[in-house]
């Protein structure tokens, strides 16, 4: 190798990135004093910002992130075990109607208190103090309901986010023998995948943890196997969603289902 | 010990105190990234309280397709352009604006007895890190996720959404013009 390619991977090289390459970087390093000398200046610079003071956060910062949270909200963030997994757009819509049902309560509730009082005929500032407390548990009442759709929305992201991909981000595709073509993925090589429940993630670099298979790239189509097909792709029409490091094979329908959307699925941003 | 990625996915299924160790496990690394982007730790602790709210907020887009480090620096530097990039950043580096007044002396204090030593020492890291602010952002980038939060390329490569042999080449230029701007700084320089 010529000294520019070895200059290039040295960096690597002395943080443990070149398995590979290794016998052949240190028997050129053994040869050449210029990239010995690189070498050599490249770990006293490593050295030297590692020594760099690490920068301290000022104390309670876990407080300060929890207030934010509430802050921006408008309210107490979510308790420990309430359900918040992959929640539904029906769950938003029937939230509101809980909500607007609590809301009337309210009202009805202060409205026969009001009459209550105005029956028993109670003396005037008796009467002032029992409207204020009335107008605060409205006032209350009307703060819990824009909080709860608040959370509502909060809690519907996922279903939006899938949504949006699905509708913007999605390439539709059929599986013909096992096979279906993922241009993201290259034309030959190795992949990696892992099962869901609902789809199929696919990988260019091997997992840490987690189950996976590999799979082979052929021709720009990926090959799966028979069970996997079985599993997850009935009707042979499936959605490729494309993320920064993994792409997920859907089947449509699950993917349709999944996002709880009764619009037809035409693929074109909506 | 729990690993990052189950306790991402116990607080995706509601477990609020998961929320919590993540926070107390990262804060720190993803403080160190930010400062080291904007070099100004006021303005660095505001992006990282922003960084762990938007995870609140973006929890269930969480895949463990990635490791949770590299989802959380991904989010932390989208956070840091939305907020930071705006804004025209100052080239200044003082060790007070990144670390706060006294705290370098207060926590560097050990193995350098005599003040002026102390001094000469702030003076080089502030050089260093003046050096590191002044790399163009493509490659600063690369390098504070490589040599201050050590990431492997391939955490670095998910980040920042570029293929390894990328991070290969600009961590190499990086170096490049470190040393030659460090020259005679740091301990051996070409």
């Amino acid at each position: 190798m010529q000294c520019k390619e070895i200059e290039c991977i040295i960096p690597s090289y002395i943080k443990g990135e070149e398995k590979e390459m290794l016998p052949m970087i240190r028997a050129h390093l053994a040869d050449c004093s210029e990239c010995r000398e690189f070498e050599e200046a490249t770990r006293a610079l490593s050295s030297e910002v590692q020594k760099l003071p690490k920068i301290q956060a000022g104390s309670d910062f876990l407080n300060r992130v929890r207030t934010k949270i509430e802050t921006e909200n408008g309210v107490a963030p979510f308790k420990t075990g309430e359900t918040t997994t992959r929640l539904k757009a029906i769950e938003s819509r029937s939230a509101k109607v809980r909500v607007v049902s609590n809301k009337q309560t309210h009202k009805e509730s202060f409205l026969n208190s009001l009459l209550d009082m105005l029956g028993v005929k109670l003396k005037s500032p008796a009467l002032i103090y029992a409207v204020a407390i009335h107008v605060l548990v409205l006032g209350l009442s009307v703060y819990l309901y824009r909080a709860e759709v608040k959370v509502s929305k909060s809690r519907g992201s996922d279903a939006q986010w899938l949504r949006f991909q699905a509708y913007n981000n999605a390439i539709h595709s059929t599986i013909k023998f096992g096979k279906i073509k993922v241009e993201s993925l290259g034309q030959k090589g190795e992949v990696y995948i892992t099962q869901t429940s609902n789809c199929i993630q696919i990988q260019l670099i091997k997992p840490t943890r987690g189950n996976y298979t590999v799979a082979t790239i052929e021709n720009g189509e990926l090959v799966l196997d028979q069970s996997i097909v079985d599993r997850y792709f009935d009707d042979n029409e499936v959605s490729i969603l494309v993320y920064n490091n993994a792409v997920e094979v859907w089947s449509r329908a699950a993917l349709e289902k999944y996002i709880q959307e009764e619009v037809s699925f035409s693929g074109r941003p909506v | 010990m729990i690993t990052d990625a189950e306790l991402m996915l116990a607080f995706q299924e509601g477990d609020e105190k998961a929320f919590d160790e993540l926070v107390n496990r990262f804060y720190q690394p993803v403080l160190n990234y930010i400062c080291h982007q904007c070099m100004d730790r006021v303005l660095a602790e505001d992006i990282c309280q922003d960084t762990f709210v938007k995870l609140y907020h973006s929890r269930e887009k969480y895949r463990p397709v990635t490791t949770f480090k590299a989802f959380l620096f991904t989010v932390a530097r989208n956070v840091f352009i939305d907020n930071y990039r705006k804004n025209k950043k100052s080239k200044t580096v003082s060790l007070e604006a990144v670390y706060g007044e006294d705290s370098f002396l207060k926590n560097n204090s050990q193995g350098y007895k005599e003040s002026s030593e102390m001094i000469d020492e702030g003076e080089r890291m502030a050089k260093i890190m003046s050096a590191i602010n002044e790399l163009p952002e493509i490659l600063r980038e690369v390098f504070i996720l490589s040599e201050i939060e050590q990431m492997k390329y391939s955490e670095i490569s998910e980040i920042l959404n570029i293929p390894v042999g990328t991070v290969k080449s600009r961590m190499f230029n990086s170096v490049k013009m470190l040393q030659k701007v460090l020259k005679g700084v740091t301990n051996h320089a070409v």
